[in-house]
């Protein structure tokens, strides 16, 4: 087993606020990891900076040992590390099809036909030729996680996935994230709906504040008791 | 070939065949035009719209794949006029390697413009790109010792054969500006079927999900606004030659709005969008006898009232108009609306 | 350059940076209010210029007549655009530069139209010059300084002060405030405006006593005016004024040095330089809207 992802004690300022306050955290091959928090505690910026889209203000973020801070996303992709979002997540006038092919254009591949096989993985083949913005709300995620597979990733990180979907829905994609996991990309997910992300889970990391609240086993973190504390003193998101 | 690839916009009528038959119909009276026209003046506009049009479908491929409007390409085009005329003048280079060397010059000269789209964006572009354009027609009016400034550059000679090919006559000119004007609609059309071209596509539906997807956003762009400004630096060059004169006049902010004018009037979501727009603002004094300068007026008056009234420009609106009439249906779109 | 010719240029720069301070403050409450680069304010300061050249272009007492008639007219001009123009771009403010495009050509031909693109004279309503050593100190000049600075302290005391300055100032700062304030937003996009026309037309009649005016002075202005918008960061009046004083007084140091000719392209080559190096400005201001 390998370290894909390490972060060492990593920290972001804004304007003399700390978003993220000194994080340790690793991901090893092939493993599920969860971060859950509730809103503000940090995982957005986390994600943002991991992904290359924020330079930390301190610290290390390390792909498979070798350091990547500052490097930006577009380089990342080409480093295996792909990222979803959680808001505006596809490119609203192009075809399906067309979405999930940007980064093979990026990539300068020439054979585009991955591209079925991931429509496949995402369900999504039936919308193949369909203007992006015409979908419903849960194929529209789908279609995000599609695009981020598209770029072969060797790490994946999908940024609240669950949200706003149905009890159905959101069964569907935890078995889709457990194919992607299957496909040999290791995953980190954040996300506020617990019932959904615990039971795919290999560990979970709870934020607060900008810090590492607990870090364990799905069982470990529902029987902590600060968790259930930082839960229930926030409103369910 | 299909021209319009499915991620970018429909023609003025829906059907693949109707298309095909406007455009066969646009290129033969593109063709047959010198015969129609009477005068040396006709002629003269005939050569202007296909200049003009190169830059415009220049500056609308940027527009439509990066979203960016740019007041420089009068710049851009002064710049390729300039660069040819001392060429022309100080070291007797034959017009056609000037075309080339006038094209790597102005792409030079885009790229430390475009640079600045790396680190700002939207409105500080386009306040960028005008300042770029007084800057380029301050140097050209000031540099006296090299551009000659406000009297400008003469080039008496006209260009020497290039096998079949002699640039002697107005028609002579008129033909060949056509066919550059073709070749560079082609390539437009090509490019936009490109990596390249996807890739503009997807950093203008959504920027930030392209450099996630592995789209070097920022490079693209600066390369978008490389590839729009040659075509202004060829057309250029061919001004050059074409016209015997080059000022510092066609420099500055107000070339680059016209051409954003032009780009404008037409709409530039159709494929003959640019050329209506340069027909509409070259002929207009024409219909309505104006001066220059009230032509200008005019133009202004116009530009305002498309952004607020017709967006989609003339042929947009002219499709709204076929379309309530039900004289012929509309295919389903897909693609970027721009 | 020795001592006498540095005050000399440090004076003439300093009345040069007025006219800088009264075009590039109309700039940055607008474009820090409602997003819009509005390329025609180069215009309306025009406007005023010519609005003084058909009431007063003989100088002497008549002058306060032709100043009132041009802020005013400017004004009418200003409360027309916004209201039957800009209005309806706020939700897309790249209409609304597009649109101050086609102002520049209708209005600037329009200049040209009836004046040609000869340069004009005015006289200026003040024509001592004092000797001091070697630098000379006119009254005019002088006059303009003074009367910037009047205008300037009389709208920082508004901004500060007032109901309304508090609100404008705040919203021009952060337009998510705007919509906070008691004061109703749209109403107070219209002020904004008729305030950036009544300074800029100040501005056009004061260039018109110290420099021939021409039609296509416009375009040269409105550049510095965002470049000093920008620099002393959006919607930031105080940051503006610095910045006006930064460049009329560079500009004048630069022509003292000989480089006259070339003082338009350095000074767009400089703001392009501090747009690269620190795009929001040189001071806070609302965070540009990409």
């Amino acid at each position: 087993m390998s370290r894909v992802l390490e972060v060492r004690d990593l920290k972001k300022r804004f304007a003399g606020i700390a978003a993220v306050d000194g994080i340790d955290l690793s991901a090893e091959s092939l493993e599920i990891l969860a971060i859950i928090g509730p809103n503000g505690s940090g995982k957005t910026t986390l994600f943002n900076l991991i992904s290359g889209f924020l330079k930390p203000t301190a610290g290390d973020i390390l792909l498979n040992g070798e350091r990547i801070n500052g490097i930006p996303p577009h380089r990342l992709v080409r480093r295996g590390l792909a990222r979803s979002f959680q808001q505006a997540m596809s490119f609203p006038n192009l075809s399906v099809r067309d979405n999930v092919e940007v980064p093979i254009h990026a990539s300068g591949r020439r054979h585009l036909g991955d591209v079925t096989r991931i429509l496949e993985l995402c369900g999504l083949s039936e919308q193949e030729h369909m203007p992006a913005n015409t979908l419903p709300y849960g194929k529209q995620r789908n279609l995000g996680i599609a695009i981020a597979m598209a770029t072969r990733p060797q790490l994946l990180l999908l940024d609240e996935p669950a949200a706003g979907l149905g009890d159905d829905a959101a069964r569907d994609l935890a078995r889709l994230i457990r194919s992607i996991r299957e496909q040999g990309v290791t995953l980190v997910v954040i996300d506020h709906d617990m019932p959904f992300l615990l039971p795919i889970a290999d560990r979970v990391i709870v934020m607060e504040t900008g810090k590492k609240l607990f870090e364990g086993t799905a069982a470990d973190v529902l029987a902590h008791e600060r968790v259930i504390e930082v839960y229930l003193g926030h409103d369910a998101e | 070939m299909d021209l319009s690839a499915t991620s970018n916009g429909r023609g003025l009528i829906g059907q693949t065949a109707g298309r095909t038959l406007l455009w066969s119909a646009a290129a033969a009276a593109g063709l047959l035009y010198p015969l129609l026209t009477t005068t040396a003046k006709g002629l003269h506009q005939g050569v202007l719209v296909c200049l003009y049009g190169i830059v415009v479908y220049g500056l609308g491929f940027l527009y439509s794949v990066a979203g960016q409007l740019s007041v420089a390409h009068g710049a851009l085009w002064g710049i390729g006029a300039y660069v040819t005329a001392l060429l022309a003048l100080k070291l007797g280079v034959s017009f056609w390697i000037c075309l080339p060397i006038a094209a790597i010059a102005t792409a030079a000269f885009a790229g430390l413009m475009g640079y600045p789209s790396l680190r700002v964006k939207g409105h500080y572009f386009l306040i960028m790109t005008f300042a770029f354009a007084e800057i380029a027609r301050t140097i050209a009016l000031n540099w006296r010792d090299v551009t000659n400034g406000d009297t400008g550059l003469v080039i008496t000679a006209p260009p020497d054969r290039l096998g079949p090919i002699v640039l002697n006559t107005r028609m002579d000119w008129y033909y060949f500006t056509f066919a550059l004007m073709i070749i560079g609609i082609f390539a437009v059309a090509l490019l936009k079927r490109s990596a390249l071209g996807k890739r503009l596509t997807a950093i203008g539906e959504n920027d930030l999900l392209a450099e996630a997807s592995g789209v070097a956003a920022s490079r693209d762009k600066v390369i978008a606004f490389m590839i729009s400004g040659v075509y202004a630096g060829i057309a250029g060059t061919c001004w050059a030659f074409y016209q015997h004169y080059v000022n510092p006049d066609s420099l500055g902010s107000h070339t680059g709005i016209e051409f954003i004018l032009m780009l404008l009037i037409g709409g530039n979501q159709f494929l003959l969008g640019p050329i209506v727009g340069v027909i509409v603002a070259i002929f207009l004094p024409d219909v309505f006898g104006f001066s220059p300068t009230q032509n200008e007026i005019a133009l202004g008056i116009a530009l305002v009232a498309i952004i607020l009234f017709m967006p989609q420009g003339v042929l947009g609106a002219l499709r709204l108009l076929i379309v309530r009439a039900g004289i012929v249906r509309l295919a389903n779109k897909v693609g970027p609306d721009r | 350059m020795d001592g006498w010719t540095f005050l000399q240029q440090l004076f003439n720069g300093l009345s040069v940076a007025s006219i800088y301070m009264l075009v590039g403050v109309g700039i940055t409450l607008v474009f820090g209010l409602t997003g819009i680069v509005n390329f025609a304010h180069g215009e309306i300061m025009m406007l005023g210029a010519y609005a003084l050249l058909v009431v007063a272009p003989d100088g002497g007492p008549m002058f306060i007549v032709g100043l009132v008639a041009a802020v005013t007219f400017v004004c009418l001009v200003s409360y027309a655009m916004e209201r039957g123009l800009f209005r309806f771009t706020l939700k897309r403010p790249i209409n609304g530069f597009l649109v101050s495009l086609g102002l520049i050509l209708a209005l600037q031909n329009g200049l040209i139209e009836y004046w040609g693109t000869d340069q004009q004279n005015v006289v200026a309503p003040f024509e001592r010059v004092w000797q001091m050593g070697g630098t000379r100190i006119s009254a005019e000049r002088l006059f303009i300084i003074g009367i910037t600075a009047v205008i300037f302290v009389t709208f920082s005391l508004f901004l500060a002060h007032t109901r309304v300055g508090t609100a404008l100032r705040a919203s021009a700062m952060d337009r998510e405030t705007a919509s906070l304030m008691a004061v109703p937003v749209p109403r107070l996009i219209t002020l904004t405006f008729v305030i950036g026309g009544a300074l800029a037309a100040i501005g056009g009649v004061l260039l018109a006593t110290i420099y021939p005016i021409s039609p296509q002075l416009g375009s040269t202005y409105v550049v510095k005016g965002f470049a000093i918008a920008l620099v002393g960061g959006l919607g930031n009046v105080a940051g503006a004024m610095i910045a006006a004083l930064i460049l009329g007084v560079t500009e004048a140091l630069n022509a003292g040095l000989g480089y006259g000719a070339w003082t338009d392209a350095i000074s767009f080559a400089l703001m392009i330089v501090i747009l690269l190096v620190r795009p929001q400005g040189l001071l806070r201001g609302t965070e540009a809207q990409y």
